[in-house]
């Protein structure tokens, strides 16, 4: 028989044939005795396996160690080399940070003697206006850090002559 | 929130919608309703039970990256099973393993003819038989079929996809669906009437 066809009986038994190619077909099997046959012989096989079904497996292993490896996969654990990338990361860390202190303690006295500096003039300024009989000098100053992040407070004695830095370490 | 809430008595829905939130619990509540399932169709593709299992667990990954493309518009354990089919056919094409004909001009090339390769089995090959004894001929009859014949056989009769979603998931034509659909029924009616014949002269 023309495997052309057999394969359109089957197409017709599996409902994939157009209504036009059902209709030529169905012509044909009504003509031809053995095309009628065959098409009996593929549809008792087809509803044979549907009907039969397949055989029942059930997962071989646990729920639970089946799940393990999916849960491990959806939500991974940090991985030890993961792990070790943090812990490095950590140390460089604080290496850096080592310098972070002394670096901003020296950076906080090259700002007050810059400060001073200025003060200074200011002052020089002020006396040669002749508006110091006006103002009286105080025995010290507290300058007001500008640099709030910076985490320091320092106190000028002009009487002492002695500066005083304050340094906050947070 | 899901640590201490339970799914088990969920509608399918309700799991299902949990678990697209990114909710682990109500995923595993889908895995243990539907894992043997999963894994029955990963074996009636690979045949091979560690295979199958490793497939079914892929699938299972697979699926949860996957579950914004589930919309309800087929049953969950049905888009799960598609996933899982899509899996398999993957691994077995990385595999490079078909080594079934891919056309009817193919076959006729090589063997000379439909008739003369596959004779049509023309009674019952399985008549007699009880249903359990049926499934386990059935499943024996599978394992022998080639893993290409074997997946639409599969897809086709027990998943009952259209001609065109098979031909999707197996990157064919239409056409070599139709002829891979013919070829691997005549295979198995062959297969199960030797298999019936050799049972009974034993």
């Amino acid at each position: 028989m023309n495997e052309k066809l057999v394969i359109q009986i089957q197409a017709y038994l599996d409902g994939e044939l157009s209504a036009e190619a059902r209709l030529q077909l169905l012509a044909r099997l009504e003509k031809d005795s053995e095309a009628r046959e065959l098409c009996d012989s593929l549809k008792a096989e087809q509803g044979f396996l549907k009907d039969v079904g397949e055989n029942s497996h059930e997962l071989p292993v646990a729920h639970s160690y089946f799940w393990k490896a999916i849960s491990d996969e959806i939500q991974p654990h940090p991985s030890p080399r993961n792990e070790t990338r943090h812990k490095e990361a950590a140390v460089a860390f604080q290496r850096w940070s080592a310098w972070l202190v002394p670096g901003g303690v020296i950076a906080c006295i090259a700002l007050v003697v810059f400060q001073k500096g200025v003060l200074d003039d200011v002052l020089d300024g002020i006396k040669s206006t002749g508006k110091k009989a006006a103002r009286v000098a105080p025995s010290f100053h507290e300058i007001d850090s500008q640099q709030q992040n910076a985490g320091f407070i320092s106190f000028r004695s002009e009487s002492e002559g002695v500066s005083v830095v304050w340094i906050s370490n947070y | 929130m899901s640590a201490d809430f339970s799914f088990e008595d969920r509608e399918e829905t309700e799991v299902v919608s949990a678990a697209k939130t990114g909710d682990a619990v109500a995923f595993e509540e889908l895995v243990r309703r539907h894992g043997d399932k999963i894994f029955r169709r990963a074996l009636s593709m690979m045949r091979d039970e560690n295979t199958a299992l490793d497939m079914a667990q892929l699938a299972w990954i697979k699926a949860w990256n996957r579950l914004s493309q589930f919309h309800g518009d087929s049953s969950f354990a049905t888009w799960m099973t598609r996933v899982t089919i899509n899996v398999c056919l993957d691994h077995i094409r990385k595999a490079k393993r078909w080594k079934f004909a891919e056309s009817i001009e193919e076959m006729d090339e090589n063997s000379g003819g439909v008739e003369r390769k596959l004779p049509v089995v023309e009674t019952n090959p399985t008549e007699g038989l009880e249903r359990e004894e049926l499934k386990k001929t059935i499943d024996r009859a599978l394992a022998q079929l080639s893993e290409g014949h074997r997946a639409v056989i599969v897809m086709h009769t027990f998943e009952e996809m259209a001609y065109k979603e098979i031909a999707e998931s197996m990157d064919c034509s239409i056409g070599t669906v139709m002829s891979r659909i013919f070829y691997a029924r005549r295979n198995l009616a062959s297969i199960l009437k030797r298999m019936l014949e050799e049972d009974s002269q034993s």
